[in-house]
């Protein structure tokens, strides 16, 4: 089996702030593999973002990466200096973003932001570069690349510029992208097309992807598997086909309820009763135990680690209602056990990967 | 604008159009205000003025016509004459050349220092802004006259000191002026994706940050010209600018002060060219602030 491309192990990003930490990303792992698309699904303020920008290394202030590791082929990102982190960015690893136009700066046309990150990255001559931008233009199937490309980034349309926003994410063909909501700005049509030239893309270039995103239905379009995202932590984790089939945790049982159907004859939609907890004062347990159904004594004393639930130990939920099943071992770094327990090294599809760790 | 850069297919040719849309979009952001081409024809006659000085002038503006000293305007002389009997016409005319040059080289430097200046503490942020503007704030806690006098005469008595001493009186306000834009666009999501993509802090300051900083940068600039006028004019009425016997205007107020009761001509009428001239680049900056800083209509313009 070739090592993983990416594997983030215990991250925790926190804000802070006058009145303590904010943590927007609570001790979480995962792994993606090459050719892998990775969705991370959860409501607003569940950190996705966060997790996603961490990886990028562009929290913004006062975030800070406070705990754990970032490798990417061996290498850790976090312990990296800013040339290195440099020479990776818009080269190795891309990002898309959820606002196309506003990611575009406005003073260039679109065709010199291009050649830009070609001109920062590569040793192409003027020409080439251009030669570059009209084939990324092309195949991102924008019409008269050529003319295209001396348009400024407010005459086009949301698609487009996300066209535009990919097309530059690629155009250091990239192993991996970050994608970070890339079509919840547009409206639904466009949603569509976006998704279907990414899954294209993805597996044209082999690309692997790690999605964010608070759309299930996207998710389940797009990823191989996905992690689902609560209060800063990653509550399961496993194949998009076994964890949409059979939710092993009463969140994301909750949450896949609430996606209407168009089978749907009830005249409500389906919500989770109350609210997320503050990020600036998790409780000591479970971080779901207010809004959860299944609800126990042990949720409220200490946060469940990862239980192995199928798929050889590569599906895995944090939920004490399947305490008795294997569990992942903690980490060398854990805190202890009054500070957020619980590892979460969760590789899609390797076999039981404790103990070689 | 796509049609046009269509027709062109190599890179230099691009490059060329693109210099040329950028002529036409200020134009028309200039026509787009009348303000703005007020003072854009006033300093488009100055220019011209300075330009063919030689042919304009109806005389050397250094000979000198002891025969009649002091004249008041008159067929020959239309602005009249001074102590040494030159032709306050032509002094005027050739004024403009020191006046204009002067004010572009303090506005070109202050822009250079203070931009760069500026655009460092905005992006960086923090202890580095900190210092900066903390430095920039002792040389405005200094009036600014009184600092340019303290430079030019420790440095010595001459149009460059003089340039110099006023450039960095300037720096201030300019720095002031774009660390407050960067600051603000630093935080632009364009920038953050920039960053994303890999690219050094000069990249980021220079290619995305510094040109949405423009139009502040290009206001200022012009209202700065005019102020550079008359502390230019001020320094050498002081004696401390542009010596005699070149034709300055404010040298030129100077010198004629003595004879203010004989006659007022050799000092009203170098008085009314700086006035000119300040007005021009006054008008052309407070248009270019309506349209530039707080048109809604500046992308209509632009298209």
């Amino acid at each position: 089996m070739t090592p993983p491309l990416l594997e983030v192990d215990g991250l925790s990003t926190h804000f802070k702030t006058a009145d303590g930490a904010v943590k927007a990303v609570d001790d979480n792992s995962l792994t993606l593999h090459e050719g892998e698309v990775l969705g991370i699904v959860g409501e607003s303020g569940s950190g996705k973002s966060t997790l996603l920008r961490s990886v990028m290394g562009i929290v913004e202030e006062p975030g800070e990466i406070v705990a754990g590791s970032i490798e990417y082929r061996g290498r850790d990102l976090t312990a990296m200096s800013d040339a290195e982190l440099r020479e990776l960015r818009g080269n190795d690893i891309s990002f898309i973003f959820q606002e196309p136009t506003a990611h575009l700066n406005p003073a260039y046309t679109v065709g010199d932001q291009i050649t830009d990150v070609l001109q920062a990255h590569t040793d192409l001559d003027q020409g080439d570069r251009w030669e570059r931008v009209y084939e990324l233009l092309g195949r991102l199937g924008i019409p008269s690349p050529e003319e295209r490309a001396e348009s400024y980034p407010h005459e086009f349309s949301g698609g487009m510029a996300q066209r535009v926003c990919i097309a530059m994410a690629l155009a250091c063909e990239p192993e991996l992208v970050l994608a970070d909501e890339p079509t919840s700005a547009l409206d639904v049509t466009i949603q569509a097309q976006i998704i279907d030239l990414l899954t294209e893309l993805q597996s044209d270039l082999d690309l692997s992807m790690l999605w964010v995103t608070h759309d299930m239905g996207v998710v389940a379009e797009t990823c191989d598997s996905m992690g689902v995202m609560y209060a800063g932590n990653i509550v399961e984790y496993g194949s998009v086909d076994a964890v949409f089939d059979d939710p092993k945790h009463p969140y994301t049982e909750a949450l896949l309820r609430t996606v209407p159907s168009h089978l749907d004859t009830a005249p409500r939609f389906d919500t989770i009763e109350g609210s997320p907890p503050d990020l600036q004062d998790l409780p000591s347990g479970c971080v779901f135990q207010e809004r959860c159904p299944d609800v126990m004594e042990a949720c409220r004393n200490e946060r469940p680690p990862y239980y192995e639930v199928g798929d050889e130990g590569a599906w895995v939920s944090k939920c004490y209602l399947h305490e008795g099943k294997p569990t992942r071992p903690a980490s060398p770094s854990a805190p202890e056990p009054s500070a957020p327990l619980a590892d979460s090294q969760t590789d899609g599809g390797q076999p039981t990967g404790e103990g070689d760790r | 604008m796509s049609q046009e850069s269509a027709e062109f297919s190599t890179v230099e040719q691009t490059e060329r159009s693109r210099i040329l849309t950028g002529a036409v979009k200020g134009w028309r952001i200039i026509r787009s205000n009348q303000l703005a081409t007020a003072g854009f024809l006033i300093v488009l006659g100055l220019v011209f003025v300075a330009i063919f000085a030689p042919f304009l002038a109806p005389y050397d503006p250094s000979a000198q016509d002891l025969d009649s000293t002091l004249a008041p305007p008159s067929a020959d002389h239309p602005l009249g004459t001074d102590n040494t009997g030159r032709d306050i016409l032509s002094r005027i005319i050739f004024g403009t050349r020191y006046a204009l040059a002067i004010a572009l080289v303090v506005v070109t430097l202050e822009t250079l220092i203070g931009v760069s200046l500026g655009l460092v503490a905005g992006y960086y942020k923090g202890r580095v802004d900190e210092t900066v503007m903390r430095g920039l704030d002792v040389l405005v806690s200094i009036p600014p006259l009184l600092l340019a006098m303290v430079i030019v005469t420790t440095f010595g008595i001459n149009i460059w000191n003089a340039m110099l001493a006023i450039g960095i009186v300037y720096i201030p306000m300019m720095s002031r002026t774009v660390r407050s834009s960067a600051l603000s666009i630093r935080e632009e999501t364009y920038v953050q994706a920039a960053e994303g993509l890999g690219y050094d802090s000069k990249r980021v300051m220079l290619k995305h940050i510094l040109p949405n900083a423009v139009p502040p940068i290009v206001v200022l600039g012009t209202t700065d010209v005019a102020y550079a006028l008359i502390d230019v004019a001020t320094l050498s009425f002081l004696g401390l600018g542009i010596q005699p016997p070149k034709p300055s205007w404010g040298a030129m107020a100077n010198a004629a002060q003595e004879y203010i009761l004989v006659t007022p001509w050799p000092i009203v009428f170098p008085t009314i060219a700086i006035a000119i001239a300040v007005l021009g680049f006054n008008l052309l900056g407070m248009g270019l602030r309506e349209v530039l800083l707080y048109g809604e209509d500046y992308e209509e313009v632009v298209e």
